[in-house]
């Protein structure tokens, strides 16, 4: 398999099940995007990534979005104003530096799983109320470039 | 304890010593079992037995062990480096529906968003 080739179907089958635990066992609502973003400037990621959260419409105040860009070598996780309790930028940031260091040895799939965990250990079991995960356990979307 | 002049003492040493390699050189016929001291034309490992055992052997103990080493990671199949580009189209789990639409009408609003931020 050459580099840059995407996911693999292990890899993608492992990550849908850990966002599907994560809804299920942690009532919490994880999204990872996986992918560049089109940008001018990398500078502007954050916002892209803030945007990217908001696209998720109502469900985005309870919702978590990692955005994973491996060509940019950017990440970047972005949580709602309801699940900042749940899950702090502390949590974030050790998410994010686990996933940092597993990128950097080329272990994509391992390490965006290993976040997601992280995450929902953090958030603990306390199922709230069974949160909607409208799109259906775990469904993966390809996404076309967004904005421009 | 008796005391024992020096030069007795030197004089045994050397003499236990010269038994000693006395007693190892024996006699030539009897080394390795072999009359002659050596091994028969007919014994012995032809050439290409000494090219499997010296040069093969330990290649594919090399080999075995680099293959071992490396094929779990290469079973894993990553697919990625980091510092190559990512030609993949994005992978949206657990996303919207329709995330072109999405995006194309996300509403950024004045909402406190909380989260973390890395590069490597």
């Amino acid at each position: 398999m050459a580099a840059g080739d995407g996911l693999s179907p292990r890899q993608q089958e492992r990550i849908e099940q850990a966002v599907g635990a994560c809804a299920a066992d942690n009532g919490l609502d994880v999204t990872v995007l996986v992918g560049d973003l089109e940008l001018d400037d990398l500078s502007q990621f954050r916002d892209a990534a803030q945007r990217l959260h908001a696209a998720l419409g109502e469900r985005s105040g309870a919702a978590v979005l990692l955005v994973v860009a491996p060509g940019q070598r950017r990440v970047e996780i972005v949580t709602g104003p309801e699940v900042r309790r749940r899950v702090p930028d502390r949590v974030a940031a050790l998410a994010v530096l686990s996933m940092t260091t597993a990128f950097r040895q080329g272990d994509l799939g391992g390490g965006i799983v290993d976040a997601v965990r992280q995450i929902a250990a953090a958030a603990g079991r306390k199922a709230t109320p069974a949160i909607e995960v409208s799109a259906e356990k775990g469904s993966v979307v390809a996404v076309a470039s967004g904005h421009h | 304890m008796t005391k024992i002049s020096r030069p007795l003492r030197i004089g045994l040493l050397l003499a236990a010593g010269a038994a000693v390699l006395t007693a190892c050189a024996g006699e030539p016929t009897n080394q390795l079992g072999y009359p002659a001291g050596a091994a028969p034309e007919t014994e012995g490992i032809s050439l290409f037995e000494v090219f499997l055992l010296y040069f093969v052997a330990p290649a594919s103990i090399l080999l075995g062990t680099a293959a071992l080493v490396w094929l779990p990671g290469m079973l894993r199949g990553t697919g990625y480096r980091p510092g190559r580009a990512w030609l993949a189209a994005p992978l949206w789990f657990g996303g919207p529906p329709d995330p072109a639409a999405a995006v194309e009408s996300a509403q950024t609003g004045d909402v406190r968003r909380g989260g973390a931020s890395g590069s490597w």
